[in-house]
């Protein structure tokens, strides 16, 4: 039997016994997720979505103008008209209204006679509402932009799609999910496969040197680097695990996330292909035995779990960093093929690309072939230091 | 004639010296040397002692000849291969056992047996024979199943010293072998040694027992400071006087007046 394999062998069965490690490393990042995901969709809803009471709206001298727009189906306020300025600031303070709308008493008009190049001060409308109350903040919101639009519209001097054509010309449904999970998902799904290396690599390699029981292999005719594979092979089936569970867990509750406003956010999971999954998994694949391999350099350096902890905690916030690169950057993947040279990038990039609907095939295949050749590399590196005694001994 | 088995040639280690050390010792050295110039020869078949107090370099030449560490200059050939050129080769032959050497708490007895024996190459039917055989001798057999974690002390030591011999090593080194062992357990294991060695193994074992030294070794090399002071049978080291009253002849020779 190949002792690489052996070795493999020995480090999966003492995870996959282990119902404690098994529920802690596998099942719980994937339940956790969808709870707390879960939760947040609920929570978000209830702040905005429909459920909630419709909000209270009071103006002075309201303008028969703002009754009107305020009454189009996009806002959908009814106002209520007030005599006191002072009363309604009451029951703003006692949250008893969300907002309150002072108009000039001849609003209309005024409006009308202004003229934008006199210079003089224009017609003015005070808005109050409780900063402390989400749900006002939120109709606040909406009151300015139906105030602004109306200013717009009073002052039209150009139209924006007018006919609300399809101006976004990409085609296709589910957009708005796509575009959603293109800058959301990267991020989430780096970070997952980092803690799910974090989560078995430490202690296999730092672990082992602080009990001493890596002594015990090393005396063994096993080549260095078949024990160094072997562990790398085994560690990156078990992060997979883990990082399959988080995935899952982030699948499910995802609808449950984007579920803002009433308004399903189209999150079509069949708009992606069979070929979108597959190298969808080959990027994860190739991104977990880099991480692996990456974290195992840092861990065969420590000398103890907690140390090896501690030293990985800037490559969290680096892979951190690079994952919320796929949330700006023009909403698209990068074309140019040597940004899929760069470790962990190439994967964040490839995976914009999947989930954005704007697979390149070069450039996957390039990430994932650099991704194994970083592992390569970073093979011969922890081999080399397994060869050490400075520092497979080190106390 | 016997046959020589083991072959020592002059053996170097050093380790580096940290600031803070340096100021304790007063040195302007960096490297403290461990072992220097070191050589030795054992026999096929006999048991090799090697007595020194603590610190003297017993441990690291051990440790160089199981090729745990690699030495500074030397070389040493164990049935052949090389500890420089072959270290793989030399693994296969020989069995290591010291008190740094720790076994996985989570795995019985039972895994650790066949796991390793699997590294080393052990045909699954002979395998069988000697869990079967040494577990008996070392009385693990009860225990077969339970977790490293929740065996006694003794026990555990029984079963690193079943593991260091899973793949029948022509050579077997023991770093103290009987250390923080009551009487009993200690009992087993000379017993085992000798049983080895009728075996025709060979055993290179160091250790700071005099008594040790004089019940169970053919040779014994002395090292004090990191050199090989002494090497002879015992029987011709203890012609004149016993082993203790010779050693310490031979610590103020190597020394000078005072051994505190």
């Amino acid at each position: 039997m190949n002792k690489t394999f052996i070795i493999a062998k020995k480090e999966l069965y003492r995870f996959f016994t282990d119902r404690r490690l098994l529920f802690s490393t596998v099942l719980l990042p994937g339940l956790m997720v969808y709870i707390i995901y879960t939760f947040m969709g609920s929570a978000f809803s209830s702040m905005f979505g429909q459920g909630a009471e419709a909000p209270r709206v009071l103006s002075v001298n309201t303008p028969a103008s703002i009754t009107a727009i305020a009454a189009e189906p996009q806002y959908g306020f009814g106002i209520i008209d007030i005599d006191s300025e002072e009363d309604g600031k009451n029951e703003i303070i006692n949250k008893t209204a969300d907002i309150l709308m002072v108009f000039p008493a001849d609003f209309d008009e005024a409006v009308a006679a202004y003229e934008n190049a006199s210079g003089g001060l224009a017609p003015d409308v005070a808005v109050y509402y409780e900063g402390s109350d989400t749900a006002a903040t939120a109709v606040y919101s909406s009151i300015i932009g139906m105030l602004e639009e109306y200013e717009g519209r009073i002052a039209n001097k150009f139209d924006v799609n007018r006919d609300n054509a399809e101006a976004d010309l990409s085609g296709g449904g589910g957009n708005v999910g796509a575009q959603m999970m293109s800058s959301l998902l990267p991020l989430l799904l780096i970070i997952f496969l980092f803690t799910a290396c974090m989560s078995v690599v430490p202690d296999s390699f730092a672990g082992e040197k602080e009990r001493g029981t890596i002594a015990t292999l090393l005396i063994t005719p096993v080549k260095r680097s078949g024990l160094v594979m072997g562990k790398i092979i085994a560690l990156g089936i078990i992060a997979l695990c883990s990082g399959i569970s988080s995935f899952v867990g982030t699948f499910l509750s995802l609808p449950n996330l984007m579920n803002v406003g009433g308004e399903e956010a189209s999150l079509e999971l069949t708009a992606y292909s069979v070929e979108d999954y597959l190298f969808l998994l080959l990027i994860i694949i190739s991104t977990l035995l880099m991480l692996v391999s990456l974290l195992s350099i840092v861990s065969a350096y420590a000398k103890t779990v907690k140390e090896a902890t501690t030293l990985a905690t800037p490559l969290m916030i680096v892979i951190m960093l690079v994952g919320v690169t796929a949330m700006f950057g023009g909403g698209g993947a990068q074309t140019d093929f040597w940004y899929y040279l760069i470790p962990a990038y190439n994967s964040v990039q490839s995976m914009v690309g999947i989930f954005g609907g704007e697979f390149n095939l070069v450039n996957t295949i390039i990430a994932v072939c650099s991704n194994v050749v970083y592992t390569g590399l970073f093979l011969v590196i922890i081999t080399k230091m397994y060869n050490s005694e400075r520092i497979i001994f080190a106390r | 004639m016997m046959q020589e088995i083991l072959v020592a040639k002059n053996l170097k280690k050093t380790f580096r010296l940290s600031a803070k050390q340096r100021q304790i010792e007063k040195t302007s050295l960096y490297e403290r040397i461990a072992v220097s110039d070191l050589s030795f020869t054992a026999n096929e078949g006999e048991i090799f002692g090697l007595l020194g107090p603590n610190g003297a370099g017993k441990t690291t030449t051990l440790r160089m000849l199981a090729t745990l560490i690699a030495p500074d200059s030397g070389d040493a050939f164990v049935d052949g291969a090389s500890i420089v050129s072959d270290p793989e080769g030399v693994r296969s032959k020989v069995g290591f056992l010291t008190s740094e050497l720790r076994l996985e708490d989570y795995f019985t007895p039972n895994y650790l047996f066949d796991f390793f024996s699997s590294l080393h190459n052990v045909e699954p039917q002979k395998m069988e024979q000697r869990k079967k055989m040494l577990f008996e001798k070392f009385g693990v057999d009860k225990f077969a199943e339970v977790k490293v974690a929740n065996l006694s002390t003794g026990m555990k030591q029984k079963l690193s010293i079943i593991i260091s011999v899973v793949h029948d090593p022509k050579i077997i080194i023991f770093d103290e072998p009987t250390n923080g062992l009551d009487v009993l357990t200690a009992k087993v294991v000379t017993d085992f040694l000798l049983e080895l060695k009728a075996q025709g193994k060979t055993i290179i074992l160091s250790t700071h027992i005099f008594s040790l030294v004089e019940k169970v070794c053919d040779t014994v090399g002395v090292i004090i400071n990191g050199k090989m002071v002494a090497c002879d049978t015992v029987k011709e080291l203890t012609k004149e006087k016993n082993l203790e009253d010779k050693f310490f002849d031979l610590y103020v020779q190597e020394e000078g007046a005072s051994y505190e």
